[in-house]
């Protein structure tokens, strides 16, 4: 828009002279583009000086823009040389054209305007000092005018504060589309409450003028500043880059696109605090870049701005760039002082480092600034927020924390990306945990050789039908339910007795059972057990025993029977007492002892081994009609100190058996039943029913506590509990023994109520410790809190999932050999029975649900029990070193105290224990429990040998083992340690 | 009626001083309305100036042709002339009015009444009141009118090309391109015409 002066009171004769300078200027025209060396001399008649300075500077301005656009530049000097007279009016007119064309670069533009239109001066506003508006500002000094109208300081008298009132000039009032902008501009501008922002007050009105109250600023805009003095200091240019950075973050937060950003849009404050001001040509930002007309000031546009009318926070992102260099050097990057200077410029408009530079923050910055100036939007920074970490001293953790404060989630999630893994760190842990898992895998194999698993559970249950048909029972039964169990009396009597490892493998016992369960009705556990298998599985104990037709059956991994017990029916009572043999469709020629222990394989002895008669000591669960009892002996004397003596108990009702037992000196002499050891003992009992209800109780006070203070991150939390939410139902529903009976109705429902308690446990927690968490130890959250937000694919996430999987890998090989290596050297390890979890073998259903169930508790160990103690202890020592040892202290004295080997188990522990708080502390929560999750992998039986039955569980952890590593080695590798991280992409 | 005056006045002295006015929207509705009424009544006019000998016969083949194109949207520096044009004719109008009225009594003259939207009672009482109304037939004829008479006010027929453009709604550019002339002329000369215009 150009200001004119005004040049012509409308009367009659002014009108005519108009017409005669026009006339004039007809002429000239059409003379000049005949012959452009005509001269303006030739066309001014002897007119009164007065009316020469018009026609004169018509002239001139039709000369100059027609030899303008033939290419030439005439200089304002020949004309005044030649018309001395007039050398003023002659150098406005220069003035004037080439601020038109400068000005249209330099100002603020609204709309596209291709002519220049003649505008009169816009009349002031005309408010003098003094004058009150509205009823509440009084006037103190007019700042500045802008393109919309003038700024003045005032004061406001209801509240006795200075404000500035920007106030639309008088001509421009009536105008709707103005009073729209101003509208416009207050509303966005007041979504945007930031310290480097200008606050905008409110829009008000007096008599007709509409005027913006602001926040008054002390200081000067960073244009004339840089005017000044020049280039500024270099740490002055960052920090008021880093804010100029948090003021434009905050405004991009609101969705606000400011679209007009220049250094003369920038206030510099009394105490050099920069503040973004105009928010004129704002406008929100719903994703889409917006192409609403030519907005902005064209030196500062973006490309995609200034062509293709199209803005967004990445065009701001631009005007950013230049700004800082504006800040560095002291100029524009590029002396552009026409429009097709502009437009050549935006094509290529990355700026180079002008000298070399001399410090590595320096060159940081240019790499911001080249950063953001990047032509294509795409390639520059995805949000402020990159910039600003981009920048030296960029790191928001690093700032809260030496600021003092908490940072909140969405820091951490901004931090940036320290203790990454160099590529040859990343492949030598990749290559530590593949080399651990075929380790692993080596020693299962072994170990399953050993055992000798070498028929499916399928197989056995087929074995053990065919026993229940040769010892008369060969209905085929209502519900049927069976699996693996380790023999823990057993186990603890060879580990106190020093017996060798081939003891637990020899058959004669075994350590490693088949059990088998069958019932007319369907075998519904109806009480759930956490301690067992799942939740609510059918297993020796559930349901229970009662029901008349039940049988229960275990043989080694063989098929040879070790146990049974059948509850009798009134059928078979029945022929009992009628002396029949069987019923009606099976010839029984031998006597039912004869048939038990062919069952049992102790018929037909060898080795000098006898069976021996004695009287009966066991009573069977049911009823019984014949006791019989055996004592296994060996003939000779050198077998009698290596092996122990067994006993073989059985009972019939009829000629059916319905009671067996082979037995050791280690079983206990009167169990029928599943021994329920684990309630015995006032001080166990005690610790066993309180620290379930502590915990709940001191959980729920802190996560009320952090509530209360909104320290808590409540979006992960809800969203994690919801995850295990779905975790425990999905693990339960796949491990459950489903039935097709109404009962599975209550079996639904206490699983539904199990999954709601994990919820809310997993909610209360993180509630009640991750703040907490967050201002100790910030850095072991960055993982976590990305993979919380989406960001799966992020490096850090990736490292985190690397190294805990090769942590995880190098644990689980820790405890096998914690097991196994007493086995080697001459002894038994009870701690056997803990690093087997044999369910998996179970079928594909269960395996699915292990899987999913180990990341569920590797997620519950590694937050909820681990940290917790950390915590504590680094409440109590003070220290993170202190913390860190009486950590793997108390947990590895915790876990050897129930193993027999106390020592082997303590050094073992102790490593593991170090490890995990190692890992905790340098890398992260993530690290732990992905750690935790491949540790329960590791503990499914594998072997390399996959024409085995089993194999596919095992190997189904192996892949998973290995296709997770591998993921966290691509996400590592895949993106180079300097640039921006995907955390970048989202949060911005 | 003082009002209307006023209004007007300041209206004039708005295109004359060539700032921008207020109302664009009033006035994109306006012509839009102007345009459905000229269509509805005097059929589809949609004849261009391609002679630059030629004038414009209807200044609403202008109207329509430039609404159509869609160039009265925008910029605001192209309505100028329009509005100017539309305010003194309604002037013109309110003055037949207020004429008749006083003369006789009772019945006003037909044709001055019914030029507003409503009839005589409802005269309005400023610019933005009339903008907002519905243009009636009459007032079409009466714009004609205006056109005419002030398009002979001008003496140059390239004055008169430029005005006839410029209702047509061709911006300044458009319209130096096609008289071969430099920006400068076009911009000088439209000042003139506003000038001749609003000066009575």
């Amino acid at each position: 828009m150009n200001d004119r002066e005004p040049a012509v009171p409308i009367g009659q004769d002014d009108i005519l002279l108009l017409q005669k300078i026009d006339t004039i200027c007809d002429v000239f025209e059409k003379a000049f583009l005949l012959n452009p060396d005509v001269r303006l001399e030739e066309f001014l008649p002897d007119w009164p000086h007065g009316q020469l300075r018009p026609l004169l500077a018509q002239l001139l301005e039709l000369e100059l823009d027609h030899r303008r656009q033939r290419g030439d530049c005439p200089e304002p000097e020949s004309y005044i040389s030649r018309f001395p007279d007039f050398a003023e009016t002659i150098s406005e007119v220069f003035d004037r054209c080439e601020s038109d064309a400068k000005k249209s670069l330099y100002s603020t533009v609204e709309a596209e305007s291709n002519t220049q239109i003649e505008r009169y001066h816009s009349p002031s506003s005309g408010l003098l000092p003094g004058s009150v508006i509205a009823g509440r500002y009084r006037i103190a000094s007019i700042l500045g005018k802008g393109a919309m109208g003038e700024v003045y300081r005032a004061d406001d008298l209801k509240l006795g504060e200075t404000v500035a009132l920007k106030l639309l000039s008088q001509d421009v009032q009536a105008h709707p589309a103005r009073l729209r902008m101003l509208t416009n501009e207050v509303r966005l501008a007041r979504t945007v409450a930031h310290p480097n922002v200008c606050r905008v007050f409110d829009i008000g009105q007096s008599e007709d003028s509409h005027f913006l109250s602001m926040e008054y600023i002390d200081g000067e805009d960073l244009q004339s500043l840089i005017r000044r003095i020049g280039r500024l200091p270099l740490t002055k240019v960052l920090e008021l880059a880093q804010q100029l950075c948090s003021g434009l973050a905050a405004a991009h937060e609101k969705g606000v696109v400011h679209r007009d950003l220049k250094p003369a849009n920038v206030m510099i404050d009394g105490r050099g605090c920069a503040k973004l001001t105009d928010f004129g040509v704002a406008r929100k930002f719903d994703g889409e870049a917006d192409s609403d007309g030519l907005m902005g000031t064209p030196l500062y546009m973006a490309p995609e701005q200034y062509f293709e009318r199209q803005t967004s926070p990445q065009s701001d992102v631009f005007a950013l760039g230049i700004i800082f260099y504006e800040m560095l050097t002291g100029r524009h990057p590029h002396h552009v002082t026409s429009k097709d200077d502009l437009r050549q410029w935006l094509s290529d408009p990355v700026p180079h480092a002008q000298r070399e530079t001399e410090s590595e923050e320096e060159a940081l910055i240019w790499d911001t600034i080249q950063w953001c100036m990047q032509p294509d939007p795409k390639q520059r920074p995805p949000g402020v927020a990159a910039v600003a970490r981009r920048l030296p001293g960029g790191d928001p953790i690093a700032r809260a924390i030496a600021s003092g404060t908490t940072p909140t989630p969405q820091q951490v999630v901004a931090a940036s990306n320290d203790r990454m893994l160099d590529p040859k760190l990343a492949w030598t842990v990749f290559a530590v945990a593949m080399v651990g898992l075929l380790v692993v895998a080596g020693l299962w194999t072994n170990l399953i050789d050993k055992i000798g698993l070498s028929d499916s559970p399928r197989a056995l249950a087929s074995k053990a039908r065919d026993s229940l048909q040769s010892l008369g029972y060969n209905q085929s039964p209502g519900d049927e339910a069976f699996g693996f169990e380790i023999d823990r009396d057993y186990l603890r009597y060879l580990t106190e007795h020093q017996q060798r490892w081939d003891r637990v493998t020899d058959p004669n016992p075994p350590a490693v059972r088949f059990w088998y369960r069958s019932s007319p009705q369907a075998l519904v556990p109806r009480v759930p057990d956490w301690s067992g298998e799942s939740y609510l599985v059918a297993d020796t104990a559930r349901p229970a025993f009662d029901t008349p037709g039940m049988i229960r059956l275990k043989s080694d991994s063989e098929g040879r029977l070790l146990e049974l017990d059948v509850l009798p029916t009134v059928g078979m009572l029945r022929e009992g007492d009628r002396g029949d043999a069987a019923s009606s469709d099976f010839e029984l020629t031998e006597p039912w002892e004869r048939r038990l222990l062919d069952a049992a394989e102790l018929s037909n002895l060898s080795d000098g081994k006898l069976l021996t008669e004695r009287s009966p000591e066991l009573l069977p669960s049911g009823y019984a009609d014949q006791r019989k009892a055996w004592e296994l002996k060996s003939s000779t004397e050198s077998h009698a100190n290596e092996e122990p003596d067994l006993r073989v108990e059985a009972a019939a009702v009829g000629q059916r058996p319905v009671f067996f037992r082979l037995l050791g000196q280690w079983d206990p002499g009167s169990s029928l039943s599943a021994p329920n050891a684990a309630g015995s003992g006032t001080l166990r009992v005690i610790i066993i029913l309180v620290w379930f209800p502590i915990l709940v109780a001191g959980g729920s006070f802190f996560a009320w506590r952090n509530i209360c203070r909104g320290r808590s991150d409540l979006r992960t939390a809800k969203r994690i509990a919801r995850i295990m939410f779905g975790v425990a139902l999905v693990v339960c529903l796949l491990k459950d023994s489903h039935v097709f009976s109404a009962l599975e109705f209550d079996m639904l429902l206490a699983t539904l109520a199990a999954a709601l308690m994990v919820m809310a446990f997993v909610w209360c927690s993180y509630v009640a410790l991750e703040p907490d968490t967050r201002r100790l130890w910030p850095r072991t959250l960055i993982g976590w809190s990305r993979l919380m937000m989406g960001n799966y694919r992020d490096p850090v996430v990736g490292r985190d999932l690397l190294v805990g999987a090769a942590a995880g890998v190098l644990v689980g090989l820790m405890k096998l050999l914690n097991s196994l290596l007493p086995l080697w050297v001459g002894g038994v390890s009870d701690s056997f029975a803990t690093i087997v979890n044999f369910s998996p073998l179970m079928g594909m259903r269960v395996t699915l649900a292990e899987m999913i169930a180990a990341a569920g508790f590797g997620v519950l160990y590694s937050f909820f029990t681990q940290l917790l103690f950390l915590m504590l202890l680094r409440v109590v020592l003070r220290t993170n070193l202190r913390a860190g040892v009486a950590y793997v202290v108390f947990m590895s004295l915790l876990v050897a105290s129930r193993h027999h080997q106390f020592w082997l188990t303590m050094a073992f522990t102790g490593v593991e224990m170090t490890l995990t708080v190692t890992l905790f502390m340098r890398f992260g929560l993530l690290a732990v429990a992905v750690m935790h999750f491949v540790r329960l992998l590791l503990k499914w039986p594998m072997t390399v040998d996959l024409s085995w039955w089993g194999a596919d569980a095992g190997l189904f952890a192996v892949i998973a083992i290995a296709v997770l590593t591998s993921l966290g080695l691509y996400l590592v590798l895949a993106t180079p340690t300097s640039a921006l991280t995907s955390a970048d992409s989202r949060s911005g | 009626m003082e009002q209307f005056d006023q209004s007007v006045t300041q209206w004039i002295d708005g295109v004359r001083s060539g700032r921008d006015d207020a109302a664009a929207s009033l006035w994109d509705r306006y012509f839009r309305r102007l345009e459905g009424l000229a269509r509805r009544k005097f059929g589809s006019a949609s004849r261009r100036v391609v002679d630059e000998e030629d004038i414009a016969l209807s200044v609403f083949d202008s109207l329509c042709a430039g609404v159509r194109e869609g160039r009265f949207t925008q910029l605001r520096d192209r309505d100028d002339l329009w509005r100017l044009l539309v305010v003194l004719t309604a002037r013109k109008a309110v003055d037949q009015v207020r004429r008749q009225t006083s003369q006789k009594r009772g019945g006003g003259l037909v044709r001055g009444a019914s030029v507003f939207a409503g009839g005589d009672d409802n005269m309005p009482q400023s610019i933005e009141d009339f903008v907002a109304a519905e243009p009636t037939a009459e007032f079409v004829a009466l714009l004609e009118e205006q056109f005419a008479g002030r398009l002979e006010q001008l003496t140059e027929p390239v004055q008169r090309q430029i005005a006839t453009k410029k209702l047509e709604g061709e911006s300044n550019e458009a319209i130096a391109q096609q008289l071969g002339v430099s920006i400068r002329t076009v911009e000088r000369k439209l000042n003139l015409i506003r000038l001749t215009w609003a000066a009575e």
